[in-house]
């Protein structure tokens, strides 16, 4: 469960689900979840798009769309989920009707090389740095990887959040490791 | 490797957070609208929508049923003459 962002303590100790259930009919209980869920959502977004004003957009559709689907929220499953679901789905629709998602080189598949040096341009790479690279993965890769890492997902989680099997989040999690592990290696070379 | 490149990529993904006053700006618009009111523009739209194709559709049928109706009977009628005639 996320932290409120700013003090608003009417519901401290409240389970995302419980005030979900509310939230329909209850503008108090969905601005709680918006405290809580609107900077890890809009993470989510911006790591997925090219600039600020689409994070923007599309942020305010997800929050809309959930507050406007309050009601259809089940209990039995888990309130972030189903938030990051909406934001998967408003980011495939923008990616369809923006068609901004280019192509990206395909690296080659070559055994790891010894990983000293890759660690070496790892430590010191800076996170912006890492950004462009993790940018470069393909759309898939790179949500999968944001969802795990970025945002603390499990491995069932983010196969829910975008429909897809375990073992097909696992593979999208090794592909892009493994490029962005190449692509560290061949800056060091 | 692995671990740091998490790391990193965790980092990176903190440090994107919205701009100030964005979230007060969202929250007085999503105050401002209610919630039904979206799904209903939605819902009457795609209903509106889904209608217009559907008679669309069956007037396209029935126009071609009609036609092709017409052409076998004009048919059926040449015959008929044709064969009275022999």
């Amino acid at each position: 469960m996320y932290l409120s962002a700013a003090g608003h303590d009417s519901y401290p100790e409240v389970a995302d689900e419980a005030l979900a259930e509310r939230a329909a009919g209850d503008f108090d209980a969905f601005e709680e979840l918006y405290r809580r869920y609107l900077p890890p959502i809009y993470r989510f977004v911006r790591s997925q798009v090219r600039d600020d004003a689409t994070a923007e957009d599309i942020t305010a559709h997800i929050f809309f769309r959930a507050l406007a689907s309050a009601a259809s929220f089940r209990s039995d499953g888990s309130y972030k989920s189903w938030i990051f679901r909406i934001a998967h789905n408003s980011i495939v629709s923008w990616r369809k009707r923006s068609d901004r998602s280019k192509p990206v080189e395909e690296i080659p598949d070559h055994p790891d090389p010894d990983p000293s040096p890759a660690l070496q341009a790892v430590a010191r790479d800076t996170s912006g740095r890492i950004w462009g690279r993790v940018e470069q993965l393909p759309p898939a890769q790179r949500e999968v990887v944001t969802l795990l890492y970025g945002e603390d997902l499990t491995i069932e989680e983010t196969a829910r959040v975008t429909r897809r099997t375990r073992g097909a989040v696992r593979i999208l999690l090794h592909r892009a490791r493994r490029r962005l592990r190449h692509s560290f290696e061949r800056e060091e070379l | 490797v692995g671990d740091m490149i998490d790391q990193l990529i965790a980092e990176a993904v903190d440090s994107m957070a919205p701009r100030p006053g964005f979230a007060s700006e969202l929250l007085i618009a999503l105050r401002g609208r209610p919630a039904l009111a979206i799904s209903d523009d939605e819902s009457r739209s795609r209903v509106r929508w889904i209608v217009a194709s559907a008679l669309a559709g069956a007037a396209s049928v029935s126009i071609v049923l009609v036609a092709l109706h017409q052409r076998g009977r004009t048919r059926r009628s040449r015959f008929d003459a044709l064969m009275k005639r022999s």
